[in-house]
């Protein structure tokens, strides 16, 4: 309905970028740009285009198009199905959507980053069947009808889940498609060259295989990192409980699931450690203990700790505050320290159950105290785990020692 | 020119940085680069890998494809094993002999060195102590990558230039003691090719 980009390459990305920026302004639309996996954990050299100056500013009084109630969106969205036929135009005359004439019988329409897969193998085994790249939607028709008028036999290569296969099959399946429908492509996980190769019923030859003594090498928790000292002290105190469930959430914490500690068992969503032990609390459990980092407690685990308060729902909310955003490289954190002791207090825990340790392991036996205090009281009750990142501590030293 | 790299070792081993110094010198050898992390760089302790390609001409695929690898460089012995279905048959693996021992079952090391020896001509090379020898234990990815750079097709003088660039907000002494890691690296690589 709205237009998106879905470009292959990083300078294609760059350039998507700055397109979509002006096709959004020309139709007056979001535009979705869509990055899967892959594109969004790699580099390339990138030609830099003229730094444009920012528009000057425009904020146009136009209740109709940004109150949405319903009468504005209903009208809204009659403009949008009004527009389809302009958006389908440009796409067929977009630069993303590009159709690589060869030859038959069989064609290929790759969708975003699946064309460079494809170009690969086409590439590497000098084939020459026609490709389809698609890089803005909505799908251009015309386009897409050729491609299906040149070949009997479509292959659909598409990163993530199959959607636009699923539209081109249409309900009762058509039977000249080739996807990650009919196994031709496996239906799940990232494509790669291999998996195109295969699903063009090439084989590629296998040179070696992994040596059997190999072993696998899982992440984990840093030497040294506070979140051991927290865990080891937690699970002293959880033992003691026949229901023992920690809800948890997402940072290097999160490795606390697996071993030696096996101390957290779920990690849905951010926020999510706070309001699944509010439910859980709720329908009885005892005790119900979230353990949550201070960035994620910051952006989404507030607001379940003001709900668990509202609600008196006994639980034990454990913030691993290691002063930084660790697990995506260091990052600043919205509240750390001080702030979040009046962040909590401030949503209205009780002052005598927002309580302090510092995850060492000369302080496990006060800590263990502490834990099982404030995880036997039948209230809300905060204890914050105050020790810096290992890392980001190291990194200051570092820093300091080669300006001094 | 086409040359497929996989890059290896546990994380918090400084791979990233190995990576950034090859796409600079190859950028600045205007070549086309792509680069790839494949698990989670931040991660530490973990298995990781970076596929890295550099060609004359447009690459497509940012993913190195089974039996395409020219190199696996690897800062740890057991990691250089765990990519070998990405190696090319007369592909190389040059890579560091310290262990990083930090799971279960870690097999033996005359094990790993069997394995390694099944490669074609395995370049072993013992990075930490030139690191030492170079003044920063710190820099055993830097003595890596020298090992591995005389594979690479670029000129020394521009790897040397891109560690200058990368770790020039570090201080002079910094950028020193990574390019005498670096020359320690490609000193013994090149030994190594001249004695049978």
């Amino acid at each position: 309905m709205v237009p998106l980009l879905e470009p292959s390459s990083q300078q294609d990305l760059y350039n998507a970028t700055r397109h979509a920026f002006d096709l959004s302004e020309s139709v007056k639309l979001p535009v979705l740009l869509r990055l899967t996996t892959r594109l969004a954990h790699s580099r390339a050299g990138v030609e830099r285009s003229a730094t444009r100056m920012q528009n000057l500013l425009h904020a146009p009084y136009a209740p109709e198009r940004f109150v949405l109630m319903p009468h504005n969106a209903r009208r809204q969205y009659n403009l949008l199905l009004g527009m389809q036929e302009e958006l389908e135009k440009r796409s067929e005359n977009s630069w993303l959507n590009r159709l690589i004439s060869g030859s038959g019988p069989k064609g290929v329409i790759a969708f975003g980053i699946a064309y460079n897969y494809v170009m690969e193998i086409r590439q590497a085994y000098a084939l020459d069947f026609p490709v389809l790249q698609i890089g803005q939607y909505p799908l251009p028709r015309k386009l897409v009808e050729s491609l299906f008028n040149e070949c009997n036999e479509i292959l659909v290569a598409e990163e993530g889940y199959p959607l636009y296969e699923e539209l081109l099959r249409g309900y009762f399946g058509g039977n000249n498609i080739r996807g990650r429908l009919d196994g031709t492509l496996p239906r799940a996980g990232e494509l790669n060259a291999d998996i195109i190769a295969r699903g063009l019923g090439i084989e590629p030859k296998k040179v070696r295989a992994i040596p059997g003594i190999v072993v696998n090498r899982p992440p984990e928790l840093c030497k040294g990192c506070g979140h051991r000292d927290l865990y080891d002290a937690l699970n002293k105190v959880m033992n003691s409980f026949t229901e023992h469930h920690v809800f948890s959430d997402i940072g290097c914490y999160t490795l606390g699931a697996l071993e030696p500690f096996n101390a957290i068992h779920t990690c849905v969503d951010m926020g999510a450690s706070i309001t699944m032990a509010k439910g859980a609390a709720d329908a009885g459990l005892r005790p119900a203990v979230a353990v949550i980092g201070d960035s994620t407690f910051t952006h989404s685990g507030m607001t379940g700790l003001l709900d668990a308060i509202n609600d008196r729902s006994p639980l034990t909310v454990i913030i691993a505050d290691n002063d930084t955003t660790a697990m995506t490289g260091g990052q600043q954190s919205s509240a750390t320290g001080s702030k979040i002791l009046d962040i909590c207090r401030g949503l209205g825990v009780e002052e005598q159950h927002i309580r302090t340790i510092i995850p060492l392991k000369s302080h496990l036996e006060k800590n263990i105290t502490i834990l099982a205090e404030e995880i036997s009281y039948e209230g809300v009750s905060v204890v914050i785990a105050q020790r810096e990142c290992i890392e980001t501590a190291a990194r200051k030293k570092r820093t300091q020692a080669a300006r001094s | 020119m086409n040359i497929n790299i996989i890059l290896a070792g546990v994380g918090g081993q400084g791979i990233l940085t190995i990576a950034s110094v090859i796409d600079r010198a190859a950028l600045q050898s205007s070549l086309t680069i792509r680069q790839t992390e494949v698990h989670g760089m931040s991660q530490r302790g973990g298995a990781v890998q970076s596929h890295l390609r550099i060609s004359n001409r447009e690459i497509y695929s940012d993913l190195i494809a089974e039996g395409t690898a020219n190199l696996i460089l690897s800062v740890e012995p057991l990691e250089a094993l765990r990519y070998l279905p990405l190696l090319a048959s007369a592909g190389r693996v040059i890579t560091s002999t310290d262990q990083f021992i930090n799971m279960e079952g870690y097999p033996a090391m005359e094990d790993i060195l069997t394995e390694l020896h099944r490669t074609n001509l395995p370049v072993l090379v013992n990075a930490a102590e030139l690191a030492r020898e170079a003044g920063n234990s710190r820099t055993s990815n830097m003595v890596m990558l020298g090992a591995a750079s005389p594979f690479i097709g670029i000129a020394a003088t521009h790897f040397e230039e891109a560690i200058e660039s990368l770790f020039h907000a570090k201080g002079p002494e910094i950028v020193a003691v990574n390019i005498r890691a670096f020359r320690k690296g490609e000193e013994l690589s090149q030994h190594q090719a001249t004695t049978p």
